[in-house]
């Protein structure tokens, strides 16, 4: 996967990197981005795992299509509606049970729904499917990239660091192992894209005395190990792992090309730059997998239960007490709607980016999950699920199947299995295996 | 429905809620959840074994070439006293207990590493970081802030590592600040003693010999005296020993409880009450050995709450105990047109104002926090509450004010407690009444089940009529507990304002508390419960679990419960001091041993 810049401009079609850009016939918005893309030029471009999130479930009568496999339509006005360009890279995915998620509300809602593992006490007590693939495909810099608008705040003025968890928290790598999604642009910016300033010598030096101290760290870590007892071993073997994985990509050069730096000064907290956050973190997810930074990215918007009030489409009343209400279908309507108005923002800029044969969607899988079905009922099933891309052909699209009897565990396996990932089983909740006549 | 059934019947059960209403965390302990033995209040866990032998584990510890971190005998890592000082009134629970929960290697919470820092690093660090741009903390039980199990994650790590980084950079700004000793007159001597006390203070012990040669050649790699001690900073605010409360286990080939060494328990007491590192007097106490019985323990912790920083240890329990947090919860500004951000701020600071004043202030007693008919107000909250600002007091003024004896009685009836259990106002009865549940009375209440369906009520309903309201009896099996209470506190609109009427109808706000331990019975409102909670001792054990949950990061367990008797009783023979309550849990033995490992 490592490829020097001298063998992918001079590679076996012996193309320059003007030729490149002219035989893509991208323009200069893409151009930052093409060391990684060519070195997709001679192999099969790598598939891409990614998953979205929005919260509070949604309203059935609005959001399920109606018609057959291949001759669909969503209800006018409905929520899937802003998705509509898009309907020829996507699969809507119907009757999917979730199962007992283990008691609770959201909690526990959002503990399973990539976990497909029963929670407890609204925690989850096994990996979420992302971080199952992510640990089976070869290594990039980063094995996955976890991005968020407003998963921390609760609203205006809001600097809390108390989570509020486990309720917070979609992607889990094992018991009490929960990931944050980031929700800070300028953060994850500068994780994936920030090499430092100044000359190539101070960038090295600066390198070289990192990696020395990390050194010293990871040292006391593997020093400390021994000496705690056994639950905390676990703790500072993991720790002492982390510290190894960022040694490891100190050590290998970023591919060149970075998108901008977000402009500075977004407050986080409020609620009115939500929209604007979410753009500018679809435009960071998209630059991550564009660049070949990672190949597995969670998207989380809000967190589950949000209390945020959607003020910007004339809603009063945050978007959990909405949910409560049967009453308030209209509105819940539209906020999801809005929501998916974002996705299609997502979709798009995956489209923009070419890529071998095809574009970075198409050798993509995006799947869109809820913690629940219904606000004011609680219930998780049937998922509100969708699929886009077609996984470097993996995946079949624009087609719409009714999977009632099929399980949410179901969908998360052949996900992994169009990742090229060879799994039986994911979660203990509902049924082993693949959904019928999903993979190509 | 069985679920909600099998807890009532749980809640019903005394001996099983005086307890494990806060029961441990199933997932802990490995027990399935719900069916803890309920365990009694004696001392049972008093099994003495003679005492606790002295700490074979103390050793681990290289002895610190730290000339003056050395005690007398040049050993820093010495073990206390192996045998707690019996003292009947402050300690009870003297006796070493047979068994001890297991040890956890506890992680700085966001804020006290923000704390540690600025103590660290002075006025540099200020302005360097967040709170989110920290690993994110967990709650405990819903309630208090700890840091989390499960091992630090990469981007966790990462955080750490930008922050440390970033810190460094601001610190050797000031060089001179920073370092004890000016080169270049002897650069290396100096770097070594600049290691060896911003270690000790880091790391909260002297550095052992090895760590120390570690860190001069990690300064020496810096290449100049100023980046090498960029580094040295760098790398030990990632450190293990900086980052965690490293308690090295005691060896115990029977997994009996031992004492922690003396800088175990000074980071511990530093935490609990400063939120931050233990200052000099504190270190210089562990290394002669002086933090070894209850009473030195007691003894200190009573200076330090008088350390201003103590106030703020304050703010963040009441934070956290009452989930003042949910003040920052987007509002329905069209159902509480009187909320604003400024009256948030107010409220936020008026609960802290009066909390401090109670305890740091004032009689400290719990009677006093429940029942007061004062508060300390200023500005817009003279309307709120209904009372004149006193004549010569400014606009933004802070000024301590009696309040109608009729409508007001402590905290729970502050505009901040109430608000934050209002924040959709037509459930408030449920979230006050959960607020009283868990944060007064320690009942764990069960998740809601799973696909539970919200009633509809109309618009104009009553609190009291949404309350009788429940037809399915797997939700009134709970609500039945939970929202009389609630309903106790109607006459307070959603941002805490007394009412008389809700949508012009008359509120009845009395209501009738069932299994509890000693306070069941009729109440005219929350205004008559309150000065009769403050005596119970349910309510006095669980502001005890509170506190310990707080000081130690940790839900308690079984073998906590001589500790917590102990720290209720020094409560209690001091007139429900809330010090005298700190400082019994200071002096205990949950907070001085730990299981040894084997």
């Amino acid at each position: 996967m490592k490829m020097t810049r001298a063998r992918l401009f001079s590679g076996r079609h012996g193309l320059t990197r003007r030729q490149w850009l002219k035989a893509l016939g991208v323009g200069a918005a893409v151009a930052p981005l093409l060391p990684a893309l060519e070195s997709h030029a001679q192999a099969p471009p790598a598939r891409r795992l990614v998953l979205v999130f929005s919260p509070c479930g949604i309203v059935p009568e609005t959001f399920w299509p109606s018609g057959t496999e291949t001759t669909w339509s969503f209800p006018a006005g409905g929520i899937l509606e802003p998705l509509g360009q898009h309907k020829a890279d996507l699969n809507v995915w119907k009757g999917l049970s979730r199962g007992a998620t283990g008691g609770g509300a959201h909690d526990a809602a959002i503990a399973t729904l990539w976990t497909n593992h029963s929670a407890s006490q609204g925690r989850a007590r096994a990996a979420s499917v992302d971080q199952i693939v992510a640990a089976m495909l070869p290594r990039t810099r980063f094995p996955s990239l976890h991005f968020g608008a407003m998963c921390t705040y609760a609203g205006e003025g809001d600097i809390t660091s108390k989570l509020r968890s486990p309720s917070s928290y979609m992607i889990h790598r094992g018991l009490d192992q929960r990931v944050r999604s980031e929700d800070d642009p300028y953060v994850v910016f500068d994780r994936i894209f920030g090499s430092g300033s100044g000359d190539a010598a101070a960038v090295a030096r600066r390198l070289q005395q990192r990696k020395s101290v990390l050194d010293l760290v990871a040292g006391e870590l593997a020093a400390l190990g021994p000496r705690v007892s056994r639950e905390d071993r676990m703790r500072t073997d993991g720790h002492l792992q982390s510290l190894r994985a960022i040694e490891q990509r100190l050590a290998t050069t970023a591919p060149a090309g970075a998108p901008p730096r977000p402009g500075g000064g977004l407050a986080l907290d409020r609620a009115s730059n939500f929209p604007h956050i979410i753009g500018v973190m679809n435009d960071l997810l998209v630059a991550a997998l564009a660049g070949d930074h990672t190949r597995v990215a969670t998207m989380q918007y809000s967190r589950p239960a949000s209390a945020l009030v959607h003020a910007w489409i004339g809603r009063t009343r945050s978007h959990h007490a909405l949910s409560h209400l049967t009453t308030e279908k209209p509105a819940l309507t539209a906020i999801s709607r809005w929501y998916m108005e974002r996705v299609a923002d997502l979709l798009t800029k995956l489209k923009a980016i070419p890529m071998g044969a095809g574009t970075l969607l198409s050798h993509t899988l995006l799947i869109y999950g809820n913690e629940l079905s219904e606000g004011w009922s609680h219930r998780v099933s049937p998922a509100p699920c969708f699929w886009a891309g077609q996984a470097g052909g993996a995946v079949r699209t624009g087609r719409f199947l009714d999977f009632a009897g099929n399980t949410h565990g179901q969908m998360l396996v052949t996900a992994a299995r169009a990742m090229g990932v060879q799994v039986e089983r994911i979660g203990d909740v509902g049924l082993s295996g693949v959904l019928p006549g999903v993979l190509s | 429905m069985s679920r909600c059934t099998s807890v009532l019947a749980a809640l019903l059960a005394p001996a099983f809620l005086a307890f494990a209403g806060c029961s441990k965390d199933p997932l802990a302990s490995g027990k399935p959840g719900g069916d803890a033995a309920p365990p009694s209040l004696d001392a049972t866990a008093a099994a003495a074994d003679g005492g606790a032998s002295p700490d074979t584990g103390a050793g681990e510890r290289s002895p610190a070439a730290t000339p003056d971190a050395a005690g007398d005998d040049g050993q820093p890592g010495l073990a206390p006293d192996a045998t707690p000082v019996p003292d009947a009134a402050l300690v009870p629970d003297a006796t070493p207990p047979a068994s001890y929960g297991e040890a956890t290697l506890r992680r700085l919470t966001a804020r006290q590493y923000l704390r540690t820092v600025r103590d660290l690093l002075g006025a540099s660090a200020d302005g360097q970081l967040t709170l989110t741009a920290l690993p994110a903390d967990d709650v405990l039980a819903g309630r208090i802030t700890a840091s989390g199990p499960g091992a630090l994650g990469e981007a966790d790590a990462e955080r750490y590592a930008e922050a440390a980084a970033r810190l460094a950079g601001a610190a050797v700004m000031n060089l001179g600040g920073l370092a004890p000793c000016a080169p270049p007159a002897g650069e290396a001597a100096c770097a070594r003693r600049f290691i060896e006390s911003f270690g000790w203070r880091a790391y909260r012990r002297p550095l052992a010999a090895a760590e120390v040669e570690r860190y001069v050649q990690l300064h020496a790699a810096g290449g100049d005296f100023a980046t090498g001690v960029r580094l040295v900073v760098e790398a030990m605010l990632q450190s293990p020993h900086f980052l965690y409360l490293v308690e090295p286990a005691p060896r115990d080939a029977n997994g009996r409880a031992l004492p922690l060494d003396g800088w175990a328990v000074a980071s511990r007491l530093s935490y609990a009450l400063l939120g931050s590192l233990p200052d000099d007097t504190l270190l210089n106490e562990a290394a002669r050995g002086a933090l070894g019985s209850a009473e030195q323990v007691a003894a200190q912790a009573r200076r330090l709450m008088s350390d201003v920083r103590f106030r703020d240890v304050l703010d963040q329990f009441h934070a956290d105990w009452l989930a003042l947090e949910e003040l920052s919860a987007p509002r329905d500004t069209s159902a509480q047109p009187d909320w604003s951000g400024e009256l948030r701020s107010l409220l936020d600071e008026q609960v802290r104002r009066f909390a401090a004043a109670v305890i740091v202030d004032g009689d400290g007693r719990l009677e006093t926090l429940l029942g007061a008919r004062y508060s300390i107000l200023s500005g817009p909250l003279y309307d709120l509450y209904g009372v004149p600002r006193p004549p010569g007091a400014g606009a933004s003024e802070w000024r301590r004010v009696d309040l109608p004896p009729a409508q007001r009685s402590g905290i729970f009836t502050h505009g901040a407690v109430l608000a934050a259990s209002a924040v959709e106002s037509r459930w408030a009865y449920v979230t006050r009444g959960e607020l009283i549940r868990e944060a007064l009375l320690c009942n764990e209440l069960p998740p809601h089940p799973p696909g539970f369906a919200l009633p509809v009520h109309p618009e104009t309903a009553t609190a009291r009529e949404r309350a009788g309201s429940y037809g399915d009896p797997a939700c009134s099996s709970c609500h039945s507990l939970i929202d009389p209470i609630g309903l106790g506190f109607e006459n307070y609109d959603a941002v805490g304002r007394y009412r008389t009427l809700d949508g012009g109808k008359a509120i009845d706000s009395s209501f009738s508390l069932l299994s509890t331990e000693g306070l069941d019975g009729p109440y005219a409102s929350a205004l008559e419960l309150m000065p009769r909670a403050s005596a119970a001792p349910e309510v006095r054990r669980c502001l005890a679990q509170h506190w310990l949950r707080f000081m130690l990061g940790r839900l308690e367990q079984s073998e906590d419960n001589a500790s917590l008797a102990a720290a209720v009783a020094a409560m209690s023979a001091e007139q429900g001091s809330i010090p005298a309550l700190l400082r019994g849990l200071a002096g205990s033995n949950a907070f001085r041993y730990q299981r040894g490992q084997p």
